[in-house]
């Protein structure tokens, strides 16, 4: 046996997390047992306590610590704006952009078969509700730029047009302040295809 | 720009070997199981960035040993370049040495003539990512949506979704299947004329190819193949499988009128597989690039003539490295290379 048993729990349970590998989970539980006790206890009731106070926003279904998230709560958001995404760190990167400023709704996901999920598993109906509902004049869909993710979009356009709502796609386009000589075939491509009037 | 020199340690059966190459044809003569074959596809891998049989760069590691070295030296009178790559790290890169490419012909190449038309696809589309790196992508996006779409079919078959689920994909599998049909209608017309320049190499009149897909091309193509697409739903849900789009393409390769999957010798076929990899490598040339050919067991199966045509045809590329188990009389070689 490689460790103790309690060691090898740990060393299981971190090899769980996404990203994280059997070398760098056992690097972590080494640093673990280390560290100050506090230190690790502090880790421990930090998990717990956001697993226990955080919940879906009622409206938009991002994290939130209330009923509604942080985004759904500022009055100061433009409500009749709504943009769609996967997951809920895809809005830390729209907002990271600072160029938004309506509100968010997530699916939970795209649709792919493969892994079993169909339109029934994501939020879609929560979204056209709150179309009907919430005087929504556009939604942009930010799904990823994947197949799956422009599936998903094609089949919210679809649902979304006969309401009589703006709906809209984000481009894709070239990274700023690089090169086009550097820039990778594909995205270029698809940047000249999607070229616009000036 | 030519191969000067090539250095390879631990590399298939090699554990060190040196070897030095002439402008012009190269002959490689050496018994069975050498290594001649071996030696191309560690040229190649350093041209291409990939290797000749489709396998695990990592299998090309000698037994035993935990990475392979090839080490190329390229040049011309003006400037020279010289390359390391390191197989144990996998690098993948598109033209390795600028301005240069390699076009292989490997034995197993006979498929492209007489295998299913999946054979006859890979080739039109690697020839495709060659000239337009990009085009990969969508490959990979098309396969993609396939694999969904049928993931979809076999779902409602089995009655645990309803139809809808496949109509999603619908939109994608045409607008990248369409994409598709389109490029590779146009490298087909391209491939088509060069086939049919170099065919005179045998002494055929005329080569042609046809192109035949599910997908319809041309005016309200789309209109039509999505309507197309909603009349087989039932007969897709019945098989099981998406059955309209690029993946179900046959290209049919001609020589003078003749088609030469069904009519036509293995010495035939060979021939003309072999004038798929120089269409490919013509292709490259107009572009403007230099090719280096690498030719392995090419001269087996051909009459003296035809091997005489061969020798006299390769002289006007910028390279070749040839392999071939006995000296070959009808070639003349300026330089040869006995290995084992």
């Amino acid at each position: 046996m490689l460790y103790t048993p309690a060691v090898a729990r740990l060393v299981e349970e971190l090899s769980k997390l996404p990203g994280v590998g059997p070398k760098t989970a056992q690097r972590l539980a080494f640093h673990l047992l280390k560290v100050p006790e506090e230190e690790a206890r502090s880790l421990a009731e930090a998990i717990l306590d956001a697993r226990e106070k955080v919940a879906y926003c009622r409206r938009c279904f991002n994290f939130a610590q209330e009923e509604l998230c942080e985004f759904c709560r500022d009055g100061r958001r433009d409500p009749s704006l709504v943009c769609v995404v996967e997951r809920p760190q895809d809005i830390v990167a729209v907002e990271k952009t600072g160029e938004f400023r309506g509100l968010y709704h997530v699916l939970g996901g795209a649709i792919s078969p493969i892994d079993g999920i169909g339109p029934e598993e994501l939020r879609i109906r929560e979204l056209l509700e709150r179309v009907r509902r919430e005087g929504i004049r556009e939604v942009i869909v930010a799904t990823n730029p994947r197949v799956e993710g422009e599936a998903t979009a094609m089949y919210l356009a679809n649902l979304l047009k006969p309401l009589g709502v703006r709906t809209t796609r984000i481009a894709s386009g070239l990274p700023v302040g690089g090169d086009l000589e550097y820039a990778d075939e594909v995205t270029l491509g698809r940047a000249l295809r999607g070229r616009l009037e000036i | 720009m030519i191969l000067k020199r090539i250095r390879i340690r631990n590399f298939r059966n090699y554990k060190e070997y040196t070897a030095s190459f002439s402008p012009g044809i190269n002959l490689i003569v050496g018994g069975n199981g050498v290594g001649k074959t071996n030696l191309l596809e560690a040229v190649f891998m350093t041209l291409e960035g990939k290797t000749l049989r489709a396998v695990d760069m990592a299998e090309t590691i000698r037994e035993g040993e935990a990475e392979a070295v090839i080490e190329a030296d390229y040049g011309n009178r003006l400037e020279s370049s010289s390359m390391v790559r390191i197989l144990s790290e996998g690098d993948t890169k598109k033209e390795l040495v600028k301005g240069l490419r390699g076009v292989a012909f490997i034995p197993e190449y006979l498929e492209l003539i007489k295998g299913g038309p999946e054979w006859r696809r890979r080739y039109l589309d690697e020839t495709l990512v060659g000239l337009k790196p990009a085009y990969k992508e969508t490959l990979r996006e098309y396969a993609r949506v396939l694999k969904q779409r049928n993931e979809a079919i076999r779902m409602v078959r089995k009655g645990i979704a309803d139809t809808e689920n496949i109509r999603f994909w619908n939109e994608l599998l045409l607008r990248k299947g369409m994409e598709i049909v389109e490029e590779r209608g146009e490298v087909l017309r391209r491939i088509e004329r060069v086939l049919d320049e170099e065919s005179r190499l045998w002494g055929w009149r005329s080569m042609k190819v046809g192109y035949f897909t599910s997908m319809i091309t041309g005016e309200d193509s789309w209109e039509r193949n999505r309507n197309k697409l909603g009349k087989i739903e039932e007969a897709e849900i019945r098989r099981g499988t998406t059955l309209m789009g690029p993946h179900r393409d046959e290209i049919v390769i001609y020589a003078d009128g003749r088609n030469l999957r069904r009519i036509a010798s293995q010495g035939e076929q060979k021939m003309a597989s072999m004038l798929c990899v120089f269409a490919k490598g013509k292709m490259y040339r107009e572009e403007g690039k230099e090719v280096i050919l690498l030719l392995d067991d090419c001269f087996t199966e051909l009459d003296g003539k035809n091997r005489r045509r061969l020798g006299e045809y390769i002289r006007g590329w910028d390279q070749v490295l040839a392999t071939s188990t006995d000296e070959v009389e009808e070639v003349k070689a300026d330089r040869l290379i006995m290995i084992g």
